[in-house]
């Protein structure tokens, strides 16, 4: 049986987020999972000035990370959606993602998929919007540090992939 | 028993931005016949061009070290590590039960020319962690330099592997001489980094390896402009 593949999917601008996707993905590694990083695309004009640190973090990830494809959702078993403070389902750089994932749901490509949202604030919108999107929807735990629990997150995630994998493999 | 692996049989890839040359199976490379010598997994010598190289991706019980020969390589990491390795420096990171890393060129100029070494560790589920350390550049000429092994050395700072290998530099000039004994039942794998080096009267050019064993006494000269090896000593 092939390894259990986490997409782990983030936007970030200064690393803030870029650093929960870090963690998110050591947790989806020590579940033995193979993981794929894919940052989305800035937009331009969506965003006030940022800082010059911020800048030089930006030009690092814009150079450092590629954007998600149709094919990485579908060939993924499980995806960690990252998003920085003050995500909305409207936010520019999400949009168009989204609509995607909607699309995919649709179709039934989805079924079976496994996700989980970190957010840096632990009341943002990103997990209820991925759990209208058809996905089997690991909630996020309680850990207080941030980096702790999107590695506690992204372990979750990973683990529950890889026992629905092993159980439908166990069918065939 | 002293096998060679000549340089232009081992494998390799040009993306553009990475030029490697493979001497274990690695990546798309994948020969059967050379997948591993005893715990040495991976030895792979690449140049990555100016302001490019390996986005982050994550490693698992894995002893990785690094050795850069021109350049500087930019290292990142999920414990926040973030460090510039140099020439006459070397890097150890055990991967542990995960690490998510980066290594891209530090420069926009010049490229790097590193060698990575990747070797199974003693044990799964490890404690991830990092060490980097520097040494003079006489330490390693004329005489066996310690980079890597599995316990700090009373003499000598070299980084710690999960492992029971010792990686040693040595650069000889024209004609120098260096010996090592194997202790019994002790394997060891040379790899010329640079220029031209013999061993036990055979000739190693750049970019071979060399697979020992059965053999205790190890007789390294430099030849024509002398040369700069890797000695693994392994279980």
């Amino acid at each position: 049986m092939s390894q259990t593949e986490v997409l782990i999917t983030f936007y970030s601008r200064c690393g803030s987020a870029e650093k929960l996707a870090l963690q998110a993905a050591v947790g989806a590694v020590q579940a033995r999972a193979m993981i794929r990083f894919r940052r989305l695309p800035d937009i331009a004009g969506s965003h006030s000035a940022d800082s010059p640190e911020c800048l030089k973090t930006l030009d690092r990830l814009r150079k450092e990370y590629i954007g998600p494809s149709e094919a990485d959702v579908l060939r993924a078993d499980a995806i960690v959606f990252v998003a920085p403070a003050g995500f909305r389902a409207v936010s520019p750089e999400w949009t168009e993602h989204l609509d995607l994932i909607e699309e995919l749901r649709s179709a039934g490509k989805l079924e079976g998929k496994v996700a989980g949202a970190i957010q840096i604030d632990p009341q943002g919108a990103l997990p209820a919007v991925i759990l209208r999107l058809g996905f089997i929807v690991v909630p996020s735990g309680a850990d207080v540090d941030g980096a702790a629990r999107a590695l506690a997150h992204g372990r979750r995630v990973a683990e529950l992939a890889n026992l629905l994998k092993t159980g439908s493999s166990s069918k065939l | 028993m002293i096998t060679i692996r000549k340089s232009e049989e081992r494998g390799h890839a040009n993306r553009g931005w990475l030029d490697a040359n493979y001497t274990f199976s690695f990546a798309g490379y994948n020969d059967p016949a050379h997948m591993n010598f005893r715990a040495l997994r991976v030895l792979n010598d690449d140049i990555i061009e100016p302001g490019r190289g390996f986005g982050p991706h994550a490693h698992r019980d894995m002893e990785i070290v690094t050795y850069v020969l021109e350049g500087g390589l930019l290292h990142r990491d999920s414990m926040g590590e973030e460090h510039v390795l140099r020439p006459n420096e070397v890097q150890a990171m055990s991967a542990g039960n995960g690490i998510v890393h980066s290594e891209v060129n530090a420069s926009e100029d010049e490229r790097v020319h590193s060698i990575q070494i990747w070797i199974e560790p003693a044990s799964e589920d490890l404690v991830p962690s990092y060490q980097q350390i520097a040494f003079p550049p006489s330490e390693k000429q004329g005489r066996l330099r310690l980079l890597a092994g599995p316990k700090a050395s009373a003499g000598e700072s070299a980084t710690v592997i999960n492992q029971d290998v010792r990686i040693y530099v040595t650069e000889l000039a024209s004609g120098q001489a260096l010996k090592q004994t194997l202790e019994k039942d002790r394997h060891a794998w040379i790899q010329v980094l640079r220029g031209n080096v013999s061993l036990n009267g055979q000739l190693l050019k750049e970019g071979d390896g060399a697979a020992v064993s059965d053999e205790r006494e190890l007789s390294f000269a430099g030849s024509g402009t002398g040369g700069e090896i890797l000695l693994f000593d392994l279980a």
